[in-house]
């Protein structure tokens, strides 16, 4: 927790301050870009179509990163508006130095620390829902899956919540990058770019969140 | 970029990130997705708003004009064409005019390549042939001084007895009746393979000097016909023996009805009228070549007669002919003599330096 502070201070949560790789294209780094990284192009060339194709394959675990750190899906959608809102203005400025999800998560990541540094760090996320501003069960939302069966419905929906207990409980350094691994794929290199810690830092900080997370599910399985 | 890490796949449990994705499946309300989605297509100025600026409304001011130009751009290619097909009509008649004579070197290449219609005796030039080889003291001489435009629209008709003499009657071409107007001789040598153009210049008169003198279209335009007949039948204006020539052409005009006018006679008017439209255009150089246009309708009935003797005798050699015309003589045929002594005329610019003497000052009252 107290990692995460200084450095969204230093990288701060405006358009301009999210934007650590921007800078001249170059032919090397375009050759280089993988489908997200030239989609990203192509949006600033105007087509609005790469943009939606982009997002709908980073909404959901943005989304999900930040509803699992803030505990708030008002919040969550908050800030979840203003990091794509981000993403939006800064397409002119975009540079494929990096891996776009490592670019999009460390917006994330910034928008999520202002966001404690104005409120306070959530100390647990809601488990179970028993908020009403907590997300609606996704089991319940598809019809006709096996989710509807009232055992199998009994037991995801036990497992969820176990899960969400377990992850409210960790550190926020170690769900950060337990979030970061699991929602956005990055790798240990990437999370530690983002989040400004040690590569062997942020693989310890993983092992811990998922030995604990694993044992929370031991009984289940 | 970063590179992948192998510490990576040993942080994979599959047992767990099916678990937690079994678990993990929020998602953002369809009403965020819809606002940041206009928001991207806003910023880029692409989607609904380029469809409301395709109405015609939007577009009418820039294809008012297209009837309009499309109209000019029609009209424009009518006019074109239309001048185009005109000038092409005056060119074609023009340069039939003009083609109809085939040059010498073509026509004597004719002439041994297709077979020959009557055999050619083999006479031997008369010594008057030979010894009109040298000009003879033309009296027209001071007449072509008196009219130098009628030298200015001679052909090059340079008479080389001596040239025609050396070549042989085998080349002469063959007979393509009816022929109105011989082609031209191309050269001096060829004085007696083809017919040559009909001359309106006297012996003597066709040097260099006067054959290019200029003015020569209108020359040609502003000749009376009554100059022009007496051209054609190769009689000398103003010579002594011109009244007399004069005289029995009009008789053979008379008595020519039964002569083959037909389809020569018709098809020599035709030549003739194109000829004469397309001596304004025709270039000074082509104007030698270019036959002589008589204007007056019964003068044509007299060349057609002359033009089909000619066409006739075109097989035959100078001396053939001239051998021809002595018999004639010798058996009395007056009529025939001056036919034929006008046939020959016509066919043969230098007529007069090539008969013999007798022949130059026959007339029909004479015997």
């Amino acid at each position: 927790m107290a990692e995460v502070g200084p450095r969204a201070v230093r990288g701060g949560c405006t358009a301009a301050g999210t934007l650590p790789y921007s800078g001249p294209m170059s032919a090397l780094a375009l050759d280089g870009a993988t489908g997200d990284e030239r989609q990203m192009l192509a949006y600033a060339a105007g087509d609005a179509a790469a943009f939606d194709a982009l997002y709908a394959r980073h909404k959901g675990g943005v989304y999900r990163y930040l509803v699992r750190h803030c505990g708030n899906a008002g919040t969550a959608d908050e800030m979840f508006q203003d990091v794509w809102m981000n993403v939006i203005r800064a397409r002119a400025t975009y540079a494929p130095s990096a891996k776009f999800t490592t670019w999009l998560y460390r917006i994330a990541h910034n928008r999520l620390v202002d966001h404690w540094r104005t409120q306070g760090p959530a100390e647990r996320v809601a488990a179970g829902g028993g908020d009403a501003d907590d997300p609606p069960d996704p089991l319940a939302s598809i019809p006709g899956a096996r989710g509807d069966e009232p055992e199998v419905r009994a037991g995801a929906k036990e497992i969820g919540v176990r899960l969400a207990a377990a992850l409210a409980a960790l550190p926020v350094a170690q769900r950060d990058a337990f979030l970061l691994h699991q929602e956005g794929g990055l790798g240990l290199a990437e999370i530690a770019e983002l989040t400004g810690a040690g590569v062997e830092t942020v693989k310890s900080r993983l092992r811990y969140a998922l030995a604990k997370l694993r044992a929370e599910l031991a009984d289940l399985q | 970029m970063t590179t992948p890490n192998h510490d990576d796949d040993a942080m994979r449990d599959p047992r767990f990130d099916a678990a937690w994705r079994g678990v993990s499946r929020e998602e953002p309300p369809p009403s965020l997705d819809a606002a940041i989605r206009a928001a991207a297509r806003r910023e880029v100025g692409a989607g609904p708003q380029r469809e409301v600026t395709s109405v015609p409304e939007a577009t009418r001011p820039e294809r008012w004009w297209w009837p309009l130009a499309a109209a000019a751009t029609i009209g424009a290619i009518a006019i074109g064409v239309l001048q185009l097909v005109a000038q092409d009509r005056d060119t074609a008649d023009s340069t039939q005019a003009i083609i109809s004579d085939m040059p010498a070197g073509s026509v004597a290449e004719t002439a041994q390549s297709a077979p020959r219609a009557a055999p050619t005796p083999t006479v031997s030039p008369e010594p008057a042939v030979a010894a009109g080889a040298a000009p003879p003291p033309s009296p027209t001489a001071p007449r072509a001084s008196e009219r130098p435009t009628r030298d200015v629209a001679a052909p090059r008709a340079s008479p080389a007895p001596a040239a025609a003499k050396a070549v042989p009657p085998t080349a002469a071409t063959p007979l393509r009746a009816p022929r109105p107007f011989p082609a031209e001789t191309g050269g001096p040598d060829a004085g007696t393979a083809t017919p040559p153009t009909p001359s309106v210049a006297p012996p003597g008169t066709g040097d260099a000097a006067s054959r290019d003198a200029p003015a020569a279209p209108q020359v040609l335009t502003q000749q009376d016909p009554a100059a022009i007949q007496p051209q054609r039948a190769g009689v000398v204006p103003g010579s002594p023996t011109q009244p007399q020539r004069a005289a029995p052409l009009h008789e053979d005009r008379a008595t020519s009805t039964a002569a083959p006018v037909s389809s020569g006679a018709i098809r020599a008017r035709e030549d003739a009228a194109r000829a004469a439209r397309s001596v304004a255009i025709t270039p000074r150089a082509e104007i030698g070549r270019a036959p002589v246009a008589g204007s007056a309708s019964t003068e044509r009935h007299a060349d057609a007669a002359v033009t089909a003797k000619a066409g006739e005798r075109a097989s035959l050699s100078v001396g053939e002919w001239i051998a021809l015309i002595r018999e004639l003589v010798a058996d009395g045929r007056r009529d025939d003599v001056t036919l034929e002594l006008k046939a020959f005329r016509f066919a043969h610019p230098d007529a007069e330096a090539l008969l013999p003497p007798d022949l130059r000052a026959w007339r029909s009252d004479t015997r």
